[in-house]
């Protein structure tokens, strides 16, 4: 991950209601918390200086005003049905997505359950997972978002 | 299962294609790997033995060759997604349609187990996916335990599960049963596209298994005992928990445990 992607990042967080964001990339982990000054944790990077990567996005942010008016809001994926919201095919299976997930349109990302009939939601958009907004197996409404994307 | 019995697949049915597996891990993984395929809406697959039978959330469905019934419908129908749940209750019905074909009625656990008697024999798992706010398909998987026999049932669910061998005390011919049970689908499934659940509700409420009863149901992150009020008209489980003086209807949701009649 370089600068000019977390930058690209922090654009995108711009203007949307996401609140934390995480994305992993090899054995980086990007971690921005909205509200409190972004952090990045490098745990087991072995390429950059411990103290290094804070600052920049701080400075990235106060450079950006200008842009935010351009910057693409994410998708929303909403619930189609009422049901209950499960984010594993099995209760003792891997999640179908994580926040920080590359997902590709047509992926499933979750299951609502109605009248036992297992409906799985694909995604509409190919990009990455900024925000899962329901816990597992708990209940959703018609129209309720669930997930948040932002596009490629 | 032997083959040749297509012309009994044309009864009253969508049903535009038949794939017969000796053995497979289960039918409806199969028949969702064929949906993603591009097999057409009607396609059947029904298989003598499940290596890896299941029902909802993972758990297993006893599936030993030359006993019972599996099989997978994958349908295509043109429906918002919020009326596909009723699908499931259309399948339950068929099901007490056959056996009551063969002269044993059953009853319906609410979303769509069949009971007979005390004692669950068929159970239904559906699986679909949706593109926007439409159906793109929807495999609608049933097992029934037809000739399964007492000591073939694991003891973990021995006295709550049977067969129809088990309560009729008769072999039944598999076949015939799964041409009735086809034939009851294609119907239910041409009368609820027409009417809607209203135009099949009278076929489920009549074999209500739980309505009258105490139950205790679990929701997400809730348990709560009460009363089974029957099903409202989107085909939602009525309960009365106790303590309220209203329904309230479920879209899903599991009754865990019912006062046996």
């Amino acid at each position: 991950m370089n600068l000019k992607e977390i930058r690209e990042i922090l654009e995108l967080l711009k203007g949307s209601d996401v609140s934390e964001f995480e994305l992993g990339r090899g054995d980086t982990v990007l971690k921005i918390r909205r509200g409190a000054p972004p952090v990045v944790y490098a745990p087991a990077l072995q390429h950059a200086p411990a103290q290094g990567p804070a600052p920049p996005p701080a400075a990235a942010d106060a450079k950006a005003p200008a842009a935010a008016a351009a910057v693409p809001a994410h998708k929303e994926i909403i619930s189609p049905i009422v049901g209950t919201f499960y984010r594993a095919p099995a209760p003792d299976s891997a999640p179908f997505v994580e926040v920080g997930s590359r997902v590709v349109k047509g992926q499933v990302l979750c299951i609502i359950e109605a009248m036992k009939i297992m409906n799985q939601i694909e995604s509409d958009t190919t990009g990455t997972i900024a925000a899962i907004l329901v816990e597992n197996a708990q209940p959703v409404a018609y129209g309720q978002p669930l997930f948040h994307i932002l596009p490629e | 299962m032997k083959s040749g019995s297509k012309r009994e697949m044309m009864i009253g049915g969508p049903w535009t294609g038949l794939i017969r597996l000796a053995v497979t891990d289960s039918t409806n993984s199969r028949a969702m790997e064929l949906a993603e395929r591009g097999a057409p809406h009607g396609t059947v697959v029904v298989a003598d033995a499940q290596t890896g039978g299941r029902g909802r959330l993972g758990r297993r469905w006893i599936s030993p060759p030359g006993r019972n019934i599996y099989v997978s419908v994958l349908l295509r129908p043109d429906l918002p997604n919020a009326e596909a749940p009723r699908l499931s209750l259309v399948a339950g019905i068929a099901l007490a349609d056959a056996t009551e074909g063969e002269d044993v009625p059953g009853s319906l656990k609410w979303p769509n187990d069949l009971y007979l008697g005390e004692r669950k024999a068929g159970g239904i798992l559906a699986e679909m996916a949706s593109g926007g706010d439409r159906v793109r398909h929807v495999v609608i998987g049933v097992g029934i335990n037809v000739n399964l026999g007492e000591d073939e049932i694991p003891e973990e669910i021995r006295g709550k599960a049977t067969s129809l061998r088990i309560h009729a005390g008769r072999e039944f011919p598999r076949e015939a049963l799964l041409a009735s049970f086809l034939g009851a689908f294609g119907r239910r499934y041409v009368e609820f596209l027409a009417g809607g659940f209203a135009a099949i509700r009278p076929a489920w409420d009549r074999r209500d298994f739980l309505r009258g009863r105490r139950v205790l149901v679990r929701g997400p992150g809730w348990e709560a005992w009460g009363v089974a009020r029957g099903v409202d008209g989107n085909g939602a489980f009525l309960f009365r928990r106790d303590g309220s003086g209203a329904d309230e209807p479920l879209h899903s949701g599991e009754i865990v445990a019912f006062e046996t009649a």
